[in-house]
């Protein structure tokens, strides 16, 4: 009896240890938020979007309110004033609109709200140039022009449908994936790769002053989107690189034409040179072509075979290339060839490169890339002064990031939970216990602030979430015991089990036989 | 709108885009200064063979360089350099060894294998261990070597050597100069080596001096080395590339044997247009004559002119290796060599060692051989050891040794070879392990000149065996284990299930007729079967165990009966 005590200790002591040595480490985690927040997200996410009536005699009808409560995920929450003195002064004694609105932006910079003013504008000059409508300024100020001051709901309406990045009622119903698609891949920051591609420098060397370009035309327009995302600005100079164009000449043009089929291959001769060995942002690749001299002047054709105004295009997620034709030195290449070339030189001719005609395709193709329409004139839309984004762009960029962050950090979340779930040998560690844990909590936070329509805490928030979550779904520890003990049973076992199990099997027969034999004779007895 | 004139701010007006920019800068500097320059240098050896020294060096030149704007650096590069605030950074990957003996003198020494070495800025020194990771990783990527592996265990922060060559630039108060040194013996240099170092040239490998390299060519050569050297000095930065080449001369040219064709193995020069000078030199026994680019491509092999032996030139020959026996213990002996007749030469010998290669420092004895009479040494000014921690630090010795005109210098001493776990090894365990180099600053003295003369040497790198296990033990051990318990497992079992039993024995022909008998009434048997298909099967068995019975019974009995 002692005896068999003492075994069954020995038994319990090495059971423990076994249990303890061979146990999957799980730390415990909130499981019921990390699967529950995404349809959470999905079925009560609305961004609040605050709106401040100014100067108006009216209101807006209860039922009106209440259908802007959810219009594609956002809600628009409304407020009522009377304009203040100093900006009854702005509004009714400027010369023109856009005077009116430089003053709005000068004290807007100074207060940093992120609240959106509809000025009632009941000028008879600026109704008589404008019409009646509505027209969004460069910063978060609209003027309503109108000769009553009453708001009409049907023309609120359209302010509210672009406020959210939507052009017709139509494609409010749909939340259009297909461009969603061809947006930027969500990160921290971005890298903004400027290349100035010279196939040929001995025929003609191309420069560019690019630190005068960057300063005067793309740092105004990042350091606006640093509310939106961080973005560094490089450029480089690539020689003798040519592009994987075939171009054809049109004789009856003079004009050397790539057909838009080839467009797909153009670039992949420069992949190599665009990577980056520090960042691991995303890359947004500007490249400017300078067409070598023998295919003079190239141009870009559309689908259906006439030329692109711009000789520019977009590749989605990349960035674009701008075709700059360059003026050759036509004359020089017949007169003075045999004298220059024994020099080995070629003609060495130098152009400067227009930095505003390159800069107005990056800014344009820039604006496509990050999801903004780039439309040269936009119906009721003031037009750009200062730099090519408006405040209440921005604002709508951040919007639509700050959604997808706290959707695509949800749905990495569930991911693991379900996870963790199927695969039961997965270890989790204190570490991505502890991301999980946060990325939940700034989750819920970041939630409320985007309900409440803070913009700046919530988008912050939520990017701290969205990188926990990051974290804690490709922890290397992750994988620490994931492949391992198959194999070893099977190398370790196999060999070991599969000669002792034969013979067992075998007698196991036997003894059946042998039992079933028994039970025979007890029949026949 | 004429308030905005006067302020002279600049109204652009763009097909696409009407911007109106508030730029007041009218005048500004230029946007960089970059120079591109390229050189050749070619010589015979003393040995027949045909040295071919490239070097392609930009420059930016003025205080304002813009490290985000390139035009003529590579972009790449240059992101990892100033993302590790590195100031000073040598890498070199070689293939072979400078043969001092029969080559003579050489221009810009490497080690074999892969080495770098880099002064960096950084705040302290866990930083600067962080940040030396990330700058060997990043250049990994770019060069396709594998210095990913040289982290804070494989690699040492020199006290005395590597002194920074250039005035390079200063760093502001909270931030120190850090250096650290990394050398991958092992290292091969390939063709995937070859191509990420010519895409950092501005002209690629298809203009310029690189448009006479071809790859076949490269790797077909006795000795070649690569080098990036890159200098942030206090007013702009340096950048150099370098390839160095030992080719094979034909043994006997004729007159119109074309040089670029028959060693280069290329078609001819074309020009980079980049390059603000293109020279290309070659060494008249005398001194080097420069020559037109253009004329490289007419050039015949019997143009360069051959040099004897006595041009070798030899200051200092360094040669290291290992003695000793067995597996425990060795002796690494290093012998340094002065050639000069009249001058003494100060050298600092530095040597590093794996964890595994532990050194007995006290038993270093250093001795001079001078006309075949061998001298102790005096102890140099500089002496210092930091010993090395097991899978942590790697051992370092720097001592500085003067040596006497035409004397050589043997320093010895005793190394514990240490045991490693088993998955420590390398694949091809038994191939054995490198060593890495012994480097040697020499510097001639009474030369007058300063530091800048200083020459800089390498040992050859070492094999040495460690004690390997047997690798496959553990399969083995597992196939015997299993062998020895199905094989004590049997019996065993046999023994514990199976009841012995005394059998009659036979003879042959009995065997065959109960053969028979077996055949013959299982047809009879089949046939019963067959005609009482209603009767319950159960009774069949005990019926054949009658006849059975009944049969023994009779064989018994006739063998009773005889």
């Amino acid at each position: 009896m002692d005896c068999f005590q003492l075994r069954s200790g020995h038994a319990s002591f090495g059971d423990t240890v076994w249990w303890k040595t061979t146990t999957v480490q799980r730390v415990p985690l909130p499981y019921y938020d990390m699967l529950t927040l995404h349809d959470q997200f999905q079925n009560q996410l609305l961004i609040g979007i605050p709106v401040q009536f100014k100067g108006f005699s009216s209101q807006l009808e209860k039922q009106e309110v209440e259908s802007y409560q959810n219009i594609s995920g956002y809600s628009f929450q409304f407020s009522y004033s009377v304009m203040s003195a100093a900006e009854m002064e702005m509004v009714y004694k400027s010369t023109d609109l856009y005077h009116i609105d430089r003053q709005m932006c000068a004290v807007e910079s100074q207060n940093k709200d992120e609240l959106l003013k509809v000025y009632y504008v009941g000028r008879a000059d600026l109704l008589k140039e404008y019409g009646q409508q509505i027209i969004l300024g460069n910063c978060r100020s609209v003027y309503y022009i109108g000769n009553k001051s009453q708001i009409d709901p049907k023309r609120v309406d359209k302010l509210l449908l672009k406020l959210i990045g939507a052009t017709s009622e139509l494609q409010v119903q749909d939340t259009s994936n297909v461009k969603d698609s061809l947006q930027l891949p969500l990160s921290a920051g971005y890298d903004i790769l400027l290349s100035l591609l010279v196939p040929e420098p001995e025929t003609l060397e191309s420069t560019w002053e690019i630190q005068r370009g960057v300063k005067d035309y793309l740092d105004p327009m990042v350091k606006k989107l640093s509310r939106f995302a961080e973005f560094t600005v490089r450029s480089q100079v690539l020689y003798y690189v040519k592009l994987n164009v075939m171009p054809r000449l049109n004789s009856r043009t003079g004009i050397y034409e790539i057909p838009n089929e080839q467009l797909p291959l153009v670039i992949n001769p420069v992949e190599s040179k665009l990577s980056s060995f520090v960042s691991q942002n995303p890359a947004l690749n500007f490249l400017t072509y300078t067409a070598p001299c023998d295919k003079y002047p190239l141009q870009i054709l559309d689908e259906t075979g006439s030329g692109l105004a711009t000789n520019a295009f977009l590749v989605p997620q990349w960035g674009g290339i701008f075709i700059y034709n360059a003026p050759c030195p036509q004359q020089q290449k017949n007169a003075s060839l045999t004298s220059q070339e024994s020099e080995g030189r070629g003609w060495n001719a130098k152009h400067e490169v227009s930095m505003e005609q390159v800069m107005a395709v990056v800014l344009n193709q820039f604006r496509s890339l990050i999801g903004l329409s780039n439309k040269i004139k936009e119906d009721g839309v003031l037009d750009f002064r200062g730099s090519a984004l408006r405040d209440w762009e921005v604002d709508l960029l951040v919007r639509k990031r700050l959604r997808s962050l706290l959707f695509t950090s949800a749905n990495t979340l569930q991911s693991l939970g379900n996870l963790l779930d199927q695969i039961t040998n997965i270890v989790v560690t204190e570490k991505v216990g502890w991301e999980v844990e946060k990325s939940v909590q700034l989750l819920k936070e970041a939630f409320d602030f985007a309900t409440r329509g803070s913009l700046a805490e919530g988008q912050a928030y939520a990017l701290e979430a969205f990188k926990s979550s990051e974290i804690a779904f490709h922890h290397p520890t992750n994988l620490a015991q994931l492949y391992f003990p198959d194999d070893q049973k099977y190398a370790i076992y196999i060999p070991l089990f599969l000669p002792v199990g034969i013979p067992v099997l075998l007698s196991l027969r036997i003894i059946f036989a042998a039992l079933k034999k028994g039970s025979n004779k007890v029949k026949a007895d | 709108m004429m308030l905005q004139r006067k302020m002279g701010k600049v109204v652009v007006c763009i097909f696409v885009l009407q911007l109106f920019h508030s730029c007041l800068m009218t005048v500004h500097a230029r946007d960089s200064n970059e120079v591109f320059k390229e050189s050749l240098w070619v010589r015979s050896l003393p040995s027949g063979h045909v040295y071919a020294n490239m070097e392609f060096v930009i420059t930016d030149l003025i205080s304002s360089h813009n490290p985000d704007h390139s035009r003529l650096f590579p972009r790449a590069l240059l992101e990892i350099l100033n993302a590790h605030n590195v100031h000073e950074l040598h890498y070199s990957l070689t293939q072979g060894y400078w043969r001092l003996q029969s080559w003579g003198e050489v221009d810009s020494s490497a080690p074999t294998g892969a080495q770098i070495s880099a002064w960096f800025a950084s705040s302290n020194e866990t930083e600067a261990d962080h940040n030396w990771k990330g700058l060997t990783s990043r250049l990994s990527g770019l060069t396709c070597a594998s210095l990913n592996f040289l982290d804070k265990a494989t690699s040492v922060e020199p006290m005395h050597a590597y002194r920074p060559h250039a005035n390079i630039r200063r760093v502001k108060a909270p931030e120190k100069l850090f250096v650290r040194v990394g050398h991958l013996p092992r290292e091969n240099y390939c063709t995937e080596n070859l191509t990420p170092w010519t895409k950092l040239l501005p002209c690629g490998i298809m203009r310029g001096i690189s448009s006479l390299l071809r790859s076949k060519q490269v790797f077909n050569t006795h000795y070649h080395s690569a080098a990036i050297e890159f200098y942030r000095l206090e007013k702009g930065v340096k950048l150099k590339l370098s390839l160095a080449l030992v080719l094979d001369r034909p043994r006997n040219p004729r007159p119109q044997d074309n040089f670029a064709r028959t060693v280069l193995g290329s078609l001819a020069l074309f020009p980079c247009h980049l390059a603000k000078e293109t020279n290309i030199r070659i060494w008249n026994v005398t001194g080097w004559s420069l020559i037109n680019p253009e004329d490289i491509n007419g050039l015949k092999v019997m143009d360069i002119p051959t040099v004897d032996g006595a041009s070798k030139n030899l200051i200092f020959t360094p040669m290291k290796y290992m003695g000793g026996y067995g597996q425990e213990y060795g002796e690494v002996i290093v012998e340094m060599t002065n050639h000069v007749k009249d001058k003494f030469l100060n050298v600092l010998y530095v040597e590093v060692l794996p964890w595994y290669i532990r050194p007995y420092l006290h038993t270093l004895r250093m001795e001079v051989t001078h006309d075949g009479h061998k001298l102790p040494v005096p102890a140099g000014d500089i002496f210092h050891y930091t010993p090395g921690q097991d899978r942590k630090l790697m051992h370092k010795l720097e001592l500085d040794v003067s040596i006497p005109p035409k004397s050589t210098v043997t320093a010895k001493f005793m190394v514990e070879k240490g045991h490693l776990k088993w998955d420590e090894y390398p694949p091809d365990a038994n191939h054995g392990f490198y060593l890495p180099a012994a480097r040697f600053e020499v510097n001639v003295t009474g030369d007058g000149s300063s530091k800048s003369n200083t020459h800089i040497y390498y040992s050859r790198i070492l094999l040495i065996n460690l004690s390997t296990p047997d690798f496959s033990m553990p399969y083995n051990v597992i196939c015997l284990t299993c062998t020895v318990v199905a094989l004590a497992f049997g019996p065993i079992h046999n023994i514990t299930t199976k009841r012995l039993q005394l059998n009659v024995v036979v003879s042959r022909k009995d065997a065959l007729k109960r053969f028979w008998a077996k055949l013959s009434r299982k047809k009879v048997e089949d046939a019963v079967q067959d005609e009482n298909v209603q009767e319950e099967t159960s009774s069949l068995p005990t019926a054949t165990e009658e006849v059975n019975n009944s049969e023994s019974e009779n064989i018994k009995e006739r063998l009773r009966g005889k």
